[in-house]
C-alpha cells in the first residue's frame, strides 16, 4: 500500500519484535498471490514461450517494420511461483525496430492488436510528463507478459516479454 | 609488421588455449609414464640383475630421465606461457569490440589503425552542442580502447614470443631452484605453478608485478595500480592470484569474472573429489535432502560439509553456464558463501543497479531467485534504453553478504557485516569508472542501489557514510537504521525511493527505524499497485513481498526509470482529495 495506517510509535516499537518476527515469517514462506490473480499456469514453460513468440511474430507483422535482436532469449531460468515454489519461465529475445508512425497511433494499433488476442491490456500510454517514451504492456492469458516501449526523439519501437512461472519445463 | 584491428580480430586466442590444454594433457601423461617406468625400471634391475653392467644400465636410465624431466617442465612452461598470451589476446579483442561497439553506436568510423573518423554526413545536419559534445566524447572514447587493444596485443604477442623462446631456460632455473614445474600442474592448474614460479622467485622473469599493499584497502589504487598493468601482466595477476584479484575492489568486473571462475572451477573440482575420496572411505553421510543449519552438529560433519560447499558451488556454476553476458563479480567459496553475478557489461554500461536481497536467503537455495530478479530489472532497463537511447545498463544480483534467517532477524548484526561489504564493492565498481574516465578510456557510471527486504537495511547502513551512489531504491523495507531519508549521506537529497507494495506486511513492520513508506522519512515515494490504463480500466499490481521484480509490474517499471536515471518518468501516487480515505488510486 502507499499509504500508511498511522498508529503511535511507542505502541508499534513495543511489539515491532514479535510482530516482525511472525510478519516476516508468513510473508516469506507462506502463500502468495499472483498479480495476475490467484490462478496456477498451467501449461508448461517451454509452451509458454512457443505462445508469446508467436504473438510477438504477430506483433511485427502487424507493424511492418524489420525487426533486430537487441537482446536474446533465454530459459529456463528461475522464477517464483504465486505459492512461493520454484518455477520455470522464458524470456523471448528483445526486438526493436525503427519506426515511422507517430508514438500515440502505434500505441493504439499494439493495444488493439493484443486486445484482439486476447491480451489484458495493463498499461497503455506515454510515461512521464515529456510524452518522449511511450510503453504498452499486457499479459496474456497464461500470465505471460510482454511490454513495447516507444521512442518519439529515437523512433524506436522495443518489445520484450516473459512467461509465467511454471511448474514444469516442458519439452 | 603493425598490429591492426582485422589482424587482431581474425587472431584465434582459442587456438593458443587449445595448445596449452594439449601441452598440459601431454605433460600430465609423461609424468606418468615417468614415474611408472622408474618404478618398473629400478625394481627390476634390483630384483634381477647385479654386477657392473646393471650400475651402468641404472645410471644411463636415471640421467634420461633427468633429460626427460627437464624437457618436461620446459613444455609446462611453455603451456604457461601459451595459456596467459590467450587470456591476454582474449582480454584485447574485447576492448576492441568495446571500441567498435562505442564507434557503432554513435555512427563513427573506426578504422583498421585505431583511429576513429566522422563521417561527414553526421555533420551535415545542425543537431546543436550536446550533440556534438556526445560525437566527439564517441570519438575520444572509441579511439582510447582502440589504441589501447592493439597496444595491449602487440605486448602480449612479444611477451609471448620471448617468453617461449626463453621456457627451457625458466624451466631450467626453476628446477635448480627445487620446484617441480610438472607436477604443480598436475596438481591443480597452471595457476598454481603459477604461484610456484612467484615463491622460487622467479617473479621478475615473467613480469609478474607485487600487489601494491594499499590497493587492497584502497579501491582508487587497485583500479590505478591495474590501469598500469600490461594485457599479459594482467592476465598472470589473474592466473597466480585468483582469489585476491577475483575479491580485489577496484579493479575491472571482467577480471574479477575471470579470476573468480578460476576459484570455482577449482574448488569445485576439488571439493568432488575429496567427496569422493571420503566416500571411498566409508564415511556416511547425514540425511540428504534437508536444508542445513549451518553452525550446527550435523553441518560440522566432513562429507556433509563437502556436500553443501559442492551444493553451493554448483548452484553458482548453474547461474553462469549458458549466460556469456553475465560475470562472477565476487565469489566467497565459505559455505555459506557470498557470490555477485553481475548481468551485462559493469565496466562500460551507463547505467548500473545493485540489487541487495534480504531476509534468509543464501547462494545454495536462493542464487537462482536473485539473479532473476536483478535480470528482470536489467531486462527491462534494456528495453526502455533501446527505445529511449539510455545507453547501455547493467544489474547486479549481489548476495555479497550472510543474510539473517528466523533466528537472528531481529538484529541488525547481518546488516552491519553485509553493508561494510556493500560499501567496498560499490567504492571499487565506482573508482574503476572514475578512473577509467579520467584517463580518457571510460565513462563515469550511473550507479543505483535497490534494496529489498532486510536489504534495505543494509543498504540504508551502508549509506549512512559518503558513497558513490546516484539513486537509492527501498522495496518492502522494515526499515533502512535511519529515520529520516537525510541521514543516507552516500545519496544526494531527493534521490531515495521508496516502494511498497499491497499487501506487504514486512514493509509495514518498521523493525529498524521509521517506515520509509511514512511521509516523514522523506523519501519519494513510487508506486508499485494497480492504477488503471487509457481506457480507464484497472491494471495488475505488484502484490505482498516478493513480486516488485515481474516484469509488468508498475514496480519494475518505476525502478526501472529511476536506475536509467529518469525520475521524471517515474509514477507516483496522486494526492488523495481532501477527505478521502487513503486508496493509492489515481492514473498511472
Amino acid at each position: 500500500m502507499n499509504r500508511l495506517a498511522t498508529g503511535s510509535a511507542t505502541a508499534r516499537a513495543g511489539t515491532a519484535l514479535l510482530a516482525g518476527l511472525s510478519l516476516v515469517t508468513a510473508c516469506s514462506v507462506g502463500p502468495q498471490r499472483s498479480q495476475n490473480g490467484d490462478r496456477e499456469v498451467t501449461i508448461t514453460a517451454r509452451e509458454g514461450n512457443r505462445r508469446l513468440l508467436a504473438i510477438q511474430a504477430d506483433t511485427e507483422a502487424m507493424i511492418g517494420r524489420k525487426f533486430t535482436t537487441y537482446q536474446a532469449s533465454s530459459g529456463p531460468e528461475n522464477c517464483e511461483r504465486p505459492d512461493g515454489s520454484d518455477g520455470f519461465s522464458f524470456f523471448i529475445p528483445g526486438r526493436k525496430a525503427t519506426i515511422d508512425a507517430d508514438p500515440p497511433d502505434l500505441v493504439t494499433q499494439i493495444d488493439t492488436f493484443w486486445r484482439a488476442k486476447g491480451l489484458t491490456v495493463l498499461r497503455s500510454g506515454p510515461i512521464g510528463n515529456d510524452n518522449d517514451l511511450y510503453e504498452v504492456a499486457a499479459v496474456t492469458a497464461d500470465h505471460g507478459s510482454l511490454i513495447a516501449n516507444l521512442g518519439r526523439k529515437t523512433k524506436i519501437l522495443a518489445i520484450s516479454g516473459e512467461t509465467g512461472c511454471a511448474k514444469e519445463v516442458g519439452t | 609488421m603493425t598490429l591492426t584491428k582485422g589482424r587482431l580480430r581474425s587472431w584465434r586466442p582459442a587456438a593458443l588455449s587449445e595448445a596449452a590444454a594439449d601441452l598440459r594433457a601431454t605433460v600430465n601423461a609423461v609424468v606418468a609414464q615417468q614415474r611408472a617406468l622408474t618404478t618398473q625400471f629400478g625394481s627390476r634391475l634390483a630384483a634381477d640383475w647385479t654386477g657392473g653392467a646393471a650400475r651402468a644400465a641404472t645410471a644411463q636410465g636415471a640421467r634420461r630421465q633427468g633429460s626427460l624431466a627437464a624437457a618436461v617442465d620446459g613444455l609446462g612452461a611453455c603451456a604457461i606461457v601459451l595459456g596467459a598470451a590467450a587470456e591476454a589476446l582474449t582480454a584485447a579483442q574485447r576492448t576492441m569490440a568495446a571500441a567498435q561497439r562505442v564507434a557503432d553506436s554513435a555512427g563513427l568510423v573506426l578504422h583498421d589503425n585505431g583511429s576513429v573518423s566522422i563521417p561527414p554526413a553526421l555533420l551535415a545536419t545542425p543537431r546543436g552542442d550536446s550533440y556534438l559534445d556526445h560525437l566527439d566524447k564517441a570519438v575520444q572514447l572509441s579511439t582510447a580502447l582502440a589504441r589501447r587493444a592493439l597496444a595491449e596485443a602487440t605486448e602480449a604477442d612479444a611477451d609471448a614470443a620471448r617468453d617461449l623462446g626463453r621456457a627451457a631456460e625458466l624451466a631450467a632455473r626453476a628446477r635448480k631452484m627445487g620446484l617441480d614445474i610438472a607436477a604443480a600442474m598436475a596438481a591443480t592448474a597452471d595457476g598454481a605453478a603459477l604461484r610456484a614460479l612467484i615463491e622460487a622467485g622467479l617473479v621478475p622473469d615473467i613480469r609478474l608485478q607485487r600487489i601494491p599493499e594499499a590497493a587492497r584497502s584502497d579501491p582508487s589504487v587497485a583500479a590505478q595500480w591495474w590501469l598500469t598493468l600490461s594485457a599479459n601482466q594482467r592476465a598472470l595477476q589473474i592466473r597466480a592470484n585468483p582469489e585476491l584479484i577475483g575479491g580485489l575492489d577496484g579493479l575491472p568486473i571482467q577480471a574479477r569474472d575471470q579470476a573468480n571462475r578460476i576459484t570455482l572451477a577449482a574448488e569445485l573440482s576439488k571439493a568432488r573429489a575429496d567427496y569422493a575420496r571420503m566416500l571411498a572411505l566409508g564415511v556416511n553421510s547425514v540425511a540428504a535432502g534437508q536444508r542445513r543449519t549451518y553452525g550446527s552438529a550435523e553441518y560440522g560433519l566432513p562429507l556433509q560439509a563437502l556436500k553443501d560447499k559442492i551444493a553451493m558451488l554448483e548452484a553458482v556454476d548453474k547461474q553462469l553456464a549458458g549466460h556469456p553476458e553475465r560475470r562472477l563479480m565476487l565469489l566467497d567459496t565459505d559455505v555459506p558463501g557470498r557470490a555477485a553475478i553481475a548481468i551485462g557489461d559493469v565496466d562500460h554500461a551507463d547505467h548500473v543497479a545493485v540489487v541487495v536481497p534480504g531476509l534468509n536467503q543464501d547462494v545454495t537455495h536462493d542464487m537462482g531467485r536473485i539473479v532473476g530478479n536483478a535480470d528482470r530489472l536489467n531486462k527491462t532497463m534494456l528495453r526502455i534504453s533501446a527505445a529511449s537511447g539510455d545507453g547501455p545498463t547493467a544489474t547486479i544480483a549481489w548476495l555479497g553478504y550472510r543474510t539473517p534467517d528466523f533466528g537472528n532477524v531481529a538484529s541488525d548484526n547481518r546488516a552491519e557485516t553485509g553493508a561494510e561489504h556493500l560499501r567496498g564493492d560499490l567504492a571499487g565498481l565506482d573508482a574503476w569508472r572514475a578512473t577509467t574516465a579520467g584517463s580518457g578510456q571510460g565513462t563515469p557510471v550511473h550507479l543505483t542501489l535497490v534494496g529489498h527486504s532486510y536489504g534495505s537495511l543494509t543498504s540504508g547502513i551502508a549509506m549512512r557514510d559518503a558513497a558513490p551512489v546516484d539513486d537509492l531504491v527501498i522495496i518492502g523495507s522494515p526499515g533502512v537504521g535511519v529515520n529520516n531519508a537525510a541521514a543516507l549521506h552516500g545519496v544526494p537529497a531527493g534521490h531515495v525511493y521508496v516502494g511498497e507494495a499491497d499487501g506487504d506486511r514486512v514493509a509495514d513492520v518498521a523493525h529498524f527505524g521509521t517506515d520509509p513508506n511514512h511521509e516523514a522519512f522523506g523519501a519519494r515515494n513510487f508506486r508499485t499497485d494497480a492504477g488503471s490504463n487509457a481506457n480507464g480500466e484497472p491494471t495488475h499490481a505488484s502484490h505482498g513481498h516478493s513480486q516488485y521484480f515481474n516484469m509488468h509490474t508498475t514496480a519494475v517499471n518505476n525502478m526501472a526509470q529511476i536506475a536509467l536515471g529518469h525520475p521524471e518518468r517515474v509514477s507516483y501516487p496522486l494526492p488523495d482529495p481532501p477527505g478521502t480515505p487513503a486508496s493509492g488510486g489515481g492514473s498511472w
